[in-house]
């Protein structure tokens, strides 16, 4: 919970956290030092100095470190993690749902687990969903769909092994689907930040949230568009959100952006921890007002109620969280 | 840079290199601090490509290559061209490509789809000119224009501007008539937007106008955390 300096409440859900592991001992292979490379450049280039880690805290940090950011001094009520497997690059895997369950199993009332698929495993892939849905009960899993796998270069959510695993999740009621459609690495002639497989994955299984981390940027017109025709899908703020200290401009055109196509009630607050940590950019957040010309020119606002569905309310109606009564805003509890 | 002998050549090498556009960005490769290119000796010319990551996307990686080499290529004077792409995942295969006068499908085989970069570059060249189209009509708009004004008004109408001019480069990529009794408000396919359709037309324009200037941020962003600012070594 964040308290305002005037005294507002926030409940927080930080809609995309990680505990990875990209030190030297655990890269396979140069892709596996650039991965991490490009990681530590995104989190020079936007956090403010004195949240600048060093690489190699940078590189593996330890529980104590993530709880003390997230929880002790990050206001953070609840954290999504989102695995991010990797397995070509990194020798156990930069981050997966196993690493990720060791904390959940400690700390079961802070974390939301999320779980992981690759449809190129085929009949493998449905049987590790039901794995994890039967070990941990799920009830999301994060989507990567540029990862490498051996001479593949990614897929595809409109692959028909992709949908089969849809198919399953929609079954088993895991309801939220996290796809990252950012930063990307593979090599085809078409626009790999397309997000055009989103569309057509939301509207065959209605029944599935979509929440497209990094909210489709570079692509945020495609990604809008979208998010207006299909009432499944959510922005999800990693990337753009750390904007909010060095680019504050950019961040209020963005999130203005999303504010008149996608509304308030489907942008979720996500620091992508530990590119950035959630302290500065909550304290940022709640103190952040649109400027005055991009008010005008787009008709949004960016109110104390918004702020409250972003940061928290948003995704606990998502994965069903309890709110404590005091942090719902007056006109939602009717 | 060393000095060379033939500062001339130098000079007009650096202006060619300096046509060349990142198709995502709209930005002029040396203005960003991407590339640089060097005279060896006599003829013989390097043209060298750093990325803001070392993860970014190699097709486009492609597509500014190619455009470098083939800008530098034409240049009176310059008879063999060395290329290289540092600091990324695919430096060596789009190196050698390059070098090889070989096109991206022929460079990368089966990992590309076999479509060829083109469909890519026109894609960015339309968004390139709705973008500078939404910072035209925009700034006219702050002047007072009406939507209904703008959808009537043809080229010749414009008063000269910086705007302006940017717009009538991507009308002419695009191959739309740059002629004074032209529409000024045309689709990327050159049919004019009427009345009705233009402030949504905008509306969409400026989502991708945001999303290209933040993405621009980014990208310059991670260019400095990596190499420490564009001065350095760019000169």
């Amino acid at each position: 919970m964040y308290r305002a300096p005037d005294g507002t409440s926030y409940y927080v859900v930080d809609g995309h956290v990680h505990f990875w592991d990209g030190s030297p001992a655990n890269q396979r292979n140069v892709y596996g030092k650039g991965f991490i490379e490009c990681f530590y450049a995104y989190h020079r280039n936007l956090s403010p100095p004195e949240w600048v880690w060093p690489e190699d805290k940078f590189q593996k940090y330890d529980e104590a470190t993530l709880i003390r950011d997230l929880f002790e001094e990050g206001y953070v009520d609840r954290a999504i993690f989102l695995p991010t497997y990797l397995k070509d690059f990194f020798v156990h895997g930069f981050n997966t749902t196993e690493q990720d369950a060791v904390l959940k199993a400690r700390y079961p009332d802070r974390f939301i687990l999320n779980g992981s698929f690759d449809p190129r495993d085929g009949d493998g892939a449905l049987e590790y969903l039901e794995h994890l849905v039967a070990t941990y009960h799920i009830q999301g899993v994060k989507l990567y769909t540029a990862e490498w796998r051996g001479s593949s270069r990614g897929w595809k959510l409109t692959d028909p092994e992709a949908k089969r695993c849809l198919a399953r999740c929609q079954e088993l009621g895991v309801r939220n689907i996290h796809v990252h459609k950012g930063p990307t690495i593979w090599p085809l002639n078409r626009d790999a930040f397309d997000v055009a497989d989103v569309d057509d994955a939301a509207t065959s299984f209605p029944e599935l949230n979509f929440i497209v981390e990094h909210c489709g940027l570079p692509r945020l017109e495609d990604f809008c568009w979208i998010a207006t025709q299909e009432p499944n899908v959510y922005a999800g703020l990693a990337v753009a959100i750390p904007f909010i200290y060095r680019r504050p401009r950019y961040f209020a055109e963005v999130l203005s952006e999303l504010l008149f196509w996608v509304g308030e009630d489907r942008i979720l607050f996500a620091s992508d921890y530990a590119i950035w940590s959630p302290k500065w950019i909550i304290e940022r957040f709640v103190d952040f007002q649109l400027p005055e010309d991009i008010r005008q020119e787009t008709g949004v606002d960016l109110t104390p109620e918004a702020k409250k569905k972003i940061l928290g309310l948003n995704a606990a109606r998502l994965y069903g969280l309890e709110v404590p009564e005091e942090r719902r805003p007056a006109s939602a509890t009717a | 840079m060393e000095a060379t002998h033939d500062g001339g050549l130098e000079a007009a090498v650096r202006a060619a290199l300096g046509t060349v556009v990142d198709p995502e960005l709209d930005r002029s490769l040396v203005e960003l601090g991407f590339a640089r290119a060097e005279v060896l000796d006599a003829g013989r010319v390097r043209i060298e490509l750093r990325l803001p990551t070392y993860w970014c996307a190699p097709n486009f990686a492609y597509l500014m290559a190619a455009d470098a080499r083939e800008a530098v290529s034409a240049v009176p004077g310059v008879r063999e061209v060395e290329f290289r792409l540092l600091d990324h995942f695919a430096g060596e295969e789009v190196s050698r490509g390059i070098e090889d006068g070989r096109s991206f499908d022929e460079s990368f085989g089966e990992l590309a789809d076999g479509g060829g970069l083109e469909e890519l570059r026109r894609l960015f060249r339309v968004k390139a000119f709705t973008m500078r189209q939404e910072r035209l009509l925009r700034a006219l708009a702050a002047r007072g224009a009406t939507v209904e004004a703008l959808a009537a008004a043809r080229l010749g109408e414009v008063p000269e501007c910086e705007e302006l001019r940017r717009y009538l480069l991507h009308r002419r990529r695009l191959g739309l008539s740059v002629e004074p009794e032209a529409p000024l408000a045309v689709m990327p396919n050159g049919r004019p937007i009427t009345p009705a359709e233009l402030g949504g037309y905008l509306r969409r324009a400026r989502s991708a106008r945001v999303a290209m200037d933040f993405n621009a941020s980014l990208c310059q962003g991670l260019f400095e955390a990596r190499y420490g600012g564009l001065a350095d070594g760019h000169g």
